[in-house]
């Protein structure tokens, strides 16, 4: 298990390296310049090679990325160009909302994605289960800006029971603002744990038609045992690896959600930084989010092999 | 012990039902082995998940008939509806015994779950029970296998570990469908000897079904041969091996490689049995019969008892005459 745990860490470096050097690239590929965005169309050929130097932007590209990566290494992911402020302290500023949306998001996609599954496929065929698995394909199918005013229109504006924009900090207002994310964390939800729902669903009924579900009944155990003791179990290996995809998924959804919502996250982050062309910052935010994608991963990873004795990690 | 009378399992909608086991009978005496045999898709293993609750759902269903368990109805009803109703005690090993065990849990938990439910144990006396069950199946080693997961074992220890599962039911009636098919021949021979042995101890009949002629001659008291969804004929082992009466049975005899048929080409039965659905009112081994008349292929043929337990589905049967 441990020896396993380091393998994975060191494929993970290496992955993590590739996409430093392909975040860089791409970022200077793309046409812009921030030195314009920062001083406007005003500025003097002096003023621009004078601040250019000044963030080192006069520098050859390769020597930049090792300047840039070196200090990575270090801990220090550069000073943002727009906010005048080390990327790290920007980026932790969006990280509090981005985190508690991402894990409620999750713990909503559990909740309704994986018990609707089940009863789906524990119905499989009547009318209930083609209510539900109708419903899902709505909700994977409507945009997540599309389902997030629909939430503002009904529980906000209408009902009153959520607010309908921003985030003040937990730390704070206290655990109270929370309710801040509920329509966001189910706008964001909703795609994705209709995605969920279908994959119980189809693994559910896979998986009851395999020997030893037939075996498991043979035994004579209650059908609600058979479920949940045989077929849930085994059902749920493939869901958990399509956990790790969906999080992935939240990671570029969210960046509409937020917009939409108005939140301070890393999502609007990265948006509002490629309009200012504040490189450090977007480079350090999509580092910072490969690194959560990668760890995620391992994790999933590493939980299979608890559900499966069969995987031997090496 | 088990009676099943004019068993009717079909497929389609109520209204055109096709019939893949068509009016099946048989009685399972105490502690005696009746072995089904046919080829593949002549309804064996139909029949025998009809007779034990498991017809996988949406598909076939009991369309007529009955099963009496020691006397009890219990056509319809699922394992777990028999056990709560009190008749629990009939159980089943099935052919791959490489999928047949969930991959997940280990082997104690999968035994100590039947047994939870047969014996109410729990907790440690049920683990207890599992591993003695495990003894009895004489797997080596049982109390390490408790933890064992089902990729740890071979084929042979995954059928035996199957069998402990069925023998935590307590079953007076075992259903065994093909049980060795899948395995090596020494182990088959093993697993064998090991059922013979577990139906002798402890007074169990056994409703044996496969394909394997061989194997029929060596383990069963009586045989019933199935062609088509339909018991053709029944007879005690040796009756139906030295006195077949059925021309199918007789062609599948004449199959059989023996020890002095050499190098010579086996014979076969020509043409393929048919499809369900299609059988018209005559014989359904008409189309294939070498002795066929013309009333077979318009009227069903009767079921004749050509001498005392044996029961022939022919209106021209072999004669008795010299023993083959």
């Amino acid at each position: 298990m441990w020896s396993y745990a380091l393998k994975r860490a060191g494929t993970t470096a290496v992955t993590l390296l590739a996409a430093s050097i392909i975040i860089f690239a791409f970022i200077h590929i793309v046409p812009g310049d921030p030195i314009y965005v920062l001083l406007g169309d005003t500025a003097t050929p002096d003023q621009i090679d004078a601040l250019r130097h000044q963030l080192g932007l006069d520098q050859p590209i390769i020597l930049q990325y090792l300047t840039w990566i070196g200090h990575v290494l270090e801990g220090n992911l550069g000073r943002s160009i727009f906010f005048q402020a080390p990327v790290l302290s920007v980026i932790a500023d969006g990280a509090e909302t981005s985190a508690l949306l991402a894990t409620m998001t999750m713990i909503w996609v559990t909740l309704i994605g994986v018990p609707i599954g089940m009863i789906a496929a524990v119905r499989h065929g009547t009318w209930l289960d083609q209510g539900l698995s109708g419903a899902a394909m709505l909700m994977a199918s409507i945009p997540t800006f599309w389902v997030g005013l629909y939430l503002i229109l009904i529980f906000a504006a209408w009902l009153g029971w959520f607010p309908s924009s921003g985030y003040p900090s937990i730390f704070e207002g206290g655990l109270v603002n929370l309710r801040y994310l509920v329509l966001p964390s189910l706008a964001l939800a909703a795609p994705n744990a209709a995605l969920i729902l279908r994959l119980t669903r189809a693994s559910m009924l896979d998986v009851s038609r395999e020997d030893y579900v037939r075996t498991a009944r043979a035994k004579g155990i209650r059908p609600w045992q058979v479920v949940v003791r045989h077929i849930l179990r085994n059902a749920l290996l493939a869901v958990v690896s399509a956990f790790g995809f969906t999080f992935a998924a939240l990671l570029s959804e969210a960046v509409v959600t937020e917009t939409v919502f108005a939140l301070p996250g890393i999502g609007r982050l990265v948006v509002q930084s490629i309009l200012r062309r504040d490189y450090p910052v977007i480079q350090g935010v999509i580092l910072v989010i490969v690194v959560v994608y990668l760890l995620i991963n391992l994790i999933v990873d590493l939980s299979y092999r608890l559900l499966d004795p069969r995987v031997e990690l090496q | 012990m088990l009676s099943v009378r004019d068993l009717t399992v079909s497929l389609g909608p109520e209204t055109a039902p096709v019939d893949i086991v068509a009016g099946v009978s048989f009685e399972l005496g105490k502690g005696e082995i009746l072995g089904l045999v046919g080829e593949s898709g002549c309804g064996k293993s139909m029949t025998s998940l009809a007779v034990m609750g498991l017809l996988p759902q949406p598909g076939p269903r009991i369309r007529a008939g009955r099963v009496l368990l020691e006397g009890c109805d219990v056509t319809q009803l699922q394992p777990w509806q028999r056990v709560v109703a009190g008749h629990g005690r009939m159980a089943m090993i099935f052919q791959e015994p490489m999928t047949s065990l969930n991959p997940v849990r280990r082997i104690g938990d999968q035994i100590a779950e039947a047994v939870r439910v047969h014996d109410r144990l729990s907790g440690p006396p049920a683990i207890d029970r599992a591993r003695e069950l495990l003894e009895q199946v004489r797997m080596p080693d049982p109390a390490m296998q408790l933890s064992a997961y089902p990729h740890q074992l071979s084929g042979g220890q995954r059928q035996r570990v199957m069998i402990a599962i069925a023998l935590a039911c307590r079953p007076q009636v075992l259903i065994a469908d093909e049980p060795t098919t899948a395995l090596d021949v020494t182990i088959q021979v093993q697993v064998l000897g090991l059922l013979r042995e577990l139906c002798n101890r402890l007074d169990m009949a056994m409703l044996f079904i496969t394909h394997d002629m061989g194997v029929i001659a060596q383990l069963a008291d009586r045989v019933s041969v199935m062609y088509a969804g339909r018991i053709v004929e029944t007879a005690g082992v040796e009756a139906l091996f030295g006195r077949p009466r059925h021309h199918y049975t007789r062609g599948l005899m004449d199959c059989m490689p023996s020890r002095n048929s050499g190098a010579r080409r086996l014979p076969t039965i020509a043409g393929q049995p048919p499809a369900p659905g299609t059988v018209g009112a005559g014989c359904v081994f008409a189309s294939r019969c070498a002795a066929v008349r013309e009333t077979c292929r318009t009227a069903a043929p009767p079921r004749a008892e050509v001498s005392q337990g044996h029961d022939v589905l022919c209106a021209f049967p072999l004669d008795g005459g010299e023993p083959r």
